[in-house]
């Protein structure tokens, strides 16, 4: 312990902060009072506070040379031998995780400022963002997989009272509820997975442990080598379950689009940068898992890869400006499990940082736009907003080309890698997956940066450009408080690239996991695909595909396109005319409609759910219960008949019985009282006679 | 011999007089009869050689209870009245118990002295006793070596014809046999030895007695007393 | 006279009284019979007292006797003359107040 320096000792001090932060607006003092933004302040100072923490670790960790992760923990909870601990690990992916959290969630608090000011519950909203940023930053450092599990639930919690933060509109709850459930869905598997684990580290290894590696080599990611791998393929996919619920990939997805319903600052936290993506957290530090058995990893590419382009597909008809970007950050997401999935650890956690930036500056900016036209969110009523709000406009358009992967921008990079990736997993995996099948994931990626570029050009034009505002709305530019993160945001955006430049990846060397993080040889090195060099033809493909994106978004939807449009539209043959127009309606039908997912899930599960509901119900009332109503009837026929037992049997016998026999003897005793008293005399001699008798019979 | 002629003529005086006096309807002379009847059983108890008993019967029972009886007769029964029933409806059931109850008695008692008891087959006997003054008197009157076997026999209950037997085999002839019977005491029955018992063992019933007869003394006055009229 | 003859005179004597105290109507009368009850018993008493050697309990028993028999003569008048007083009649058949 004594190697390390004193900075590792305190990053529990990290999460800590915003905790406080929570802790502290419980109290009235710090409520909203005659609007003087105390909470506001209180939570902005807290995660200043982690930013310029997790800053200095990170560059600690930076510059130590012989790094090695840092383990802490204390024992919780102690059954006989074994015990749980919870503790803290810092290593490089917690460095730089827990620095982008806390420095994208303190520029999103200084933006809330402003944009929950006319908000009645103002500080509460910073209550359940404080101890939103407590449990992620805690899920981070955690050390063990409860802890990780415990934080885990914790921002899900925090998920759903901040979507459902303007609760008096149904949608909202109603949102608030779909997060939940979704997410819990998910959830169990990640339940199951730790039972998994637990049980499995006691069978193969010594003891129980959570721990994910400890120093005298007790952790699970130790005795790795020791499982077999079935055991580890179900623990791998039951934890992909659980990060699928939580980042919304493909089935589980439904929710993310929902949740737009709470606040812009909630969306650009917790549904673009962090929440979402505390499941490719878990991937990535699940990782030894997942590459010691191969099967996980394929799956997790292949759902990856459908996801980011199934949600890029609904995101070109989506209409809400917040939905768009919500189906971009799923599609992104996507993109992220893919990079994972080929195996492409780098790839997938750079691009994980970077969109964390640009979503929240995203985010940030739709925001702006919102606020600046008083509420309306739908792009349709937008447009011409570049003369009026300068600022968000240049912001939203350097996140926009980020979010495209436009040359020499931070996306560009992250996802170019992930492309490269997945073209070597397509390469690597000839041998084992038929048909030419692993290269499904980048042809899939492929499409997904035309769909990308496509939408998000249509959804800039159809907000920002234009000559006047198709609603009757003045839009007006935002404060300072709101401005200011944007334009450092956007700045982020552009450099952050540079961190990951192939060829000078710095990125890659620091966060490329090896013997160095966990310890321990895994089979990702046979199956590494993590490029050395840089694959020009796919950044190439990438780019050109990139392009035609943005010409044709701008195309169909751009200014005084569509008059040229109808020209080009009659200059087609009537019956393709109309066949194309039927079809392209019909298809148009299907993605708005989001592919009808929310329908089929309420028709397939939550009807059946609620019909067995009901179907229990009966049971319960009309057998069960009347069970225990014949129960109840039977013991109260039962001490009927014990009554009707004691009253005429027993009190006529043994009670009433003696008192009659008393009586009606009496009554007819009394006549031997005759008053004579020769009488008597005579009853005395007839006893001595009887006495005689008896006495001479007797002997 | 004497003994049983006498005992018969009383007990026909007795059993003759009970019947008369349960089935006579004239009350009065039923109270009559009944102080024959009374007189007969002193008669009969001095039979008995117990003279005090038979004294003490005609002094208070004839003297004492029968006047009071005829006292209280001729107050209080209509004596001339002769179409008065005598007996009750019980005639039948009382002759039947009468019946019973004698033949239950008669039976025990023969039952029981067909066993051998002490002192119960002779029937009533005078008892003699020699004691120290009889010794007294009779030393002057018989030889010593006779002397000596009487005092072996002092002390002793015996009855007279025990008595005289026991002399007869020890060589008495009949004249010493009278002499010693003179001199024997035979009081055992008299006065003086129930005065003796009366004031010492059974001083607590003489007590007892006098109480009760206080009592009934007083009972019976206030019993009879005419309740006191108003005004004088 | 084996007392055997005594006890049988005695229990006749009392037999004869019985009865007449079970029949007679006249309260006065039934005193007569219990009288001669009484003096059975004590002749029974007198008879076997003298078979015994030991001096004179019998005698002193019927001495009691005696005496308690005046006595319960005395109480049981004065009872039927108070009762005369009170109605004219002493026939048992009509005294029967303590009936149910």
């Amino acid at each position: 312990m004594g190697e390390y320096h004193w900075i590792y000792h305190y990053v529990w001090m990290v999460p800590l902060f915003p905790l406080l932060a929570f802790i502290l607006t419980l109290f009235p003092q710090v409520r909203n009072i005659k609007w003087t933004y105390k909470g506001a302040y209180v939570a902005i100072g807290a995660m200043g506070l982690s930013t310029i923490y997790s800053l200095f670790l990170t560059g600690r960790v930076i510059s130590d040379h012989e790094f090695k992760p840092y383990n802490g923990y204390l024992r919780w909870l102690t059954a006989g031998n074994s015990s749980i601990e919870i503790g803290v690990m810092v290593d490089q992916l917690t460095a730089v995780m827990l620095l982008m959290v806390s420095f994208v969630g303190c520029l999103i608090f200084i933006y809330s400022r402003d944009y929950m000011r006319h908000d009645k519950r103002f500080s509460r909203f910073f209550n359940y963002m404080s101890l939103f940023a407590a449990s992620m930053l805690g899920l981070i450092v955690a050390n063990n997989f409860l802890l990780l599990f415990i934080c885990w639930e914790l921002v899900g919690l925090c998920s759903y009272l901040l979507i459902g933060f303007w609760f008096e509109k149904t949608s909202a709850a109603d949102a608030a509820k779909k997060a939940f459930i979704t997410t819990k869905t998910g959830d169990l598997g990640l339940t199951i997975a730790l039972m998994m684990i637990l049980w499995a580290s006691a069978t193969y290894g010594n003891n129980m442990t959570f721990n994910f590696v400890t120093p005298d080599e007790k952790g699970f990611f130790n005795i790795l080598p020791s499982v077999p791998t079935w055991v580890l393929t179900m623990i791998a996919l039951f934890l992909f379950l659980g990060a699928m619920g939580k980042s919304a990939q493909f089935p589980l997805h439904v929710w993310l689009p929902d949740a737009m319903e709470g606040p812009t600052s909630v969306s650009a936290l917790i549904h673009a940068a962090t929440m979402v993506a505390a499941g490719v957290y878990l991937v990535g530090r699940c990782y030894p898992i997942f590459a010691a058995a191969v099967i996980p990893l394929v799956v997790v590419a292949f759902i990856g890869a459908i996801t980011a382009v199934f949600a890029a597909t609904i995101a070109v008809t989506a209409n809400d400006i917040k939905r768009v970007l919500a189906y971009s950050t799923v599609s992104q997401l996507g993109y992220m499990m893919l990079g994972l999935g080929v195996g492409g650890y780098t790839a997938g956690l750079f691009h994980l940082i970077t969109h964390a930036v640009f979503k929240a500056l995203l985010f940030l900016s739709s925001g702006s736009v919102i606020h600046g036209m008083s509420g309306e969110q739908n792009i349709w009523k937008m447009g011409g907003l570049h003369k009026h709000m300068k600022y968000t406009c240049w912001t939203f358009a350097i996140g926009t080309l980020a979010l495209i992967g436009f040359p020499l921008t931070s996306g560009f990079f992250s996802k170019d890698e992930i492309l490269a990736s997945a073209f070597t997993f397509g390469e690597h995996s000839t041998h084992t997956i038929p048909f030419y099948l692993g290269y499904i994931p980048l042809l899939l990626g492929l499409t997904g940066v035309f769909l990308t570029a496509f939408y998000m050009t249509r959804c800039f034009t159809l907000t920002f450009l234009g000559n006047k505002v198709r609603s009757n709305v003045q839009p007006q530019e935002s404060t300072l408080w709101m401005i200011l993160p944007l334009i450092i945001l956007a700045g982020c955006a552009l450099l952050l690239g540079l961190v990951g430049i192939p060829k000078f990846n710095f990125f890659h060397s620091f966060i490329h996991f090896t013997r160095d993080s966990v310890g321990v040889e895994t089979a990702l090195y046979k199956f590494s695909s993590e490029q050395e060099g840089v694959n020009w033809i796919i950044m190439l493909i990438s780019v050109i595909l990139g392009f035609a994106g943005i010409i044709s978004g701008y195309a169909i939807y751009g200014y005084k396109i569509q008059e040229r449009f109808t020209e080009i539209k009659n200059s087609i043959p009537t019956w393709l005319r109309y066949y194309g127009n039927m079809g392209f309606k019909g298809l148009h039908f299907i993605v708005k409609n989001k592919y009808f997912f929310d329908e089929i899930y309420r028709y397939f599960v939550i009807c059946v759910n609620l019909m067995i509901a009901k179907f229990c119900f009966i049971i319960d009332q009309f057998i069960i219960d009347k069970f225990v109503d014949l129960w109840a009837c039977i013991m109260i026929w039962i001490s009927r008949i014990k009554r009707w037992i004691d009253d005429k049997i027993i009190d006529a016998i043994a009670v009433n019985g003696w008192s009659y026999i008393s009586i009606v003897s009496g009554r007819y005793l009394t006549y031997l009282q005759t008053g004579y008293v020769q009488q008597y005399i005579m009853i005395i001699c007839l006893g001595i006679i009887f006495l005689t008798i008896l006495g001479v019979i007797a002997k | 011999m004497i003994q049983a002629i006498t005992f018969f003529l009383l007990t026909i005086v007795l059993i003759g007089s009970a019947i008369c006096i349960v089935l006579k309807k004239n009350l009065f002379h039923a109270a009559l009869i009944l102080m024959l009847f009374l007189f007969a059983m002193a008669a009969m108890y001095i039979h008995l050689k117990a003279e005090l008993i038979g004294v003490i019967q005609v002094l208070a029972y004839v003297g004492g209870v029968t006047t009071f009886i005829l006292f209280v007769i001729m107050l209080t029964a209509k004596i001339t009245d002769k179409s008065e029933e005598r007996f009750n409806k019980q005639r039948i059931l009382s002759i039947v118990v009468m019946a019973v109850v004698f033949i239950s008695f008669v039976s025990l008692s023969v039952h029981l002295s067909s066993k051998k008891m002490d002192y119960f087959s002779e029937g009533p006997q005078t008892w003699v006793k020699i004691n120290e003054n009889t010794i007294k008197d009779l030393k002057n009157k018989i030889t010593e070596d006779k002397l000596k076997i009487i005092k072996s026999l002092r002390n002793k209950e015996f009855s007279i014809d025990l008595m005289t037997d026991t002399l007869k085999a020890s060589g008495f002839n009949q004249m010493e046999i009278d002499i010693v019977m003179k001199y024997a005491v035979t009081q055992n029955e008299g006065i003086t030895i129930i005065g003796k018992l009366l004031l010492s063992d059974y001083v607590l019933s003489f007590e007892l007695i006098s109480v009760i007869l206080t009592v009934t003394m007083i009972g019976a006055i206030i019993l009879v007393k005419k309740e006191e009229s108003p005004c004088l | 006279m084996p007392v055997i003859y005594y006890v049988i005179l005695s229990s006749l004597l009392f037999c004869i009284g019985l009865y007449g105290v079970l029949t007679r109507k006249n309260a006065v009368a039934i005193l007569l019979c219990i009288e001669i009850m009484l003096n059975a018993a004590n002749l029974n008493i007198i008879a076997f007292s003298r078979c015994w050697p030991e001096p004179a309990r019998g005698t002193i028993f019927v001495l009691f006797v005696i005496g308690l028999a005046a006595a319960e003569a005395a109480v049981g008048l004065a009872i039927i003359i108070s009762y005369y007083r009170k109605s004219e009649a002493i026939d048992l058949d009509n005294i029967n107040l303590l009936k149910w």
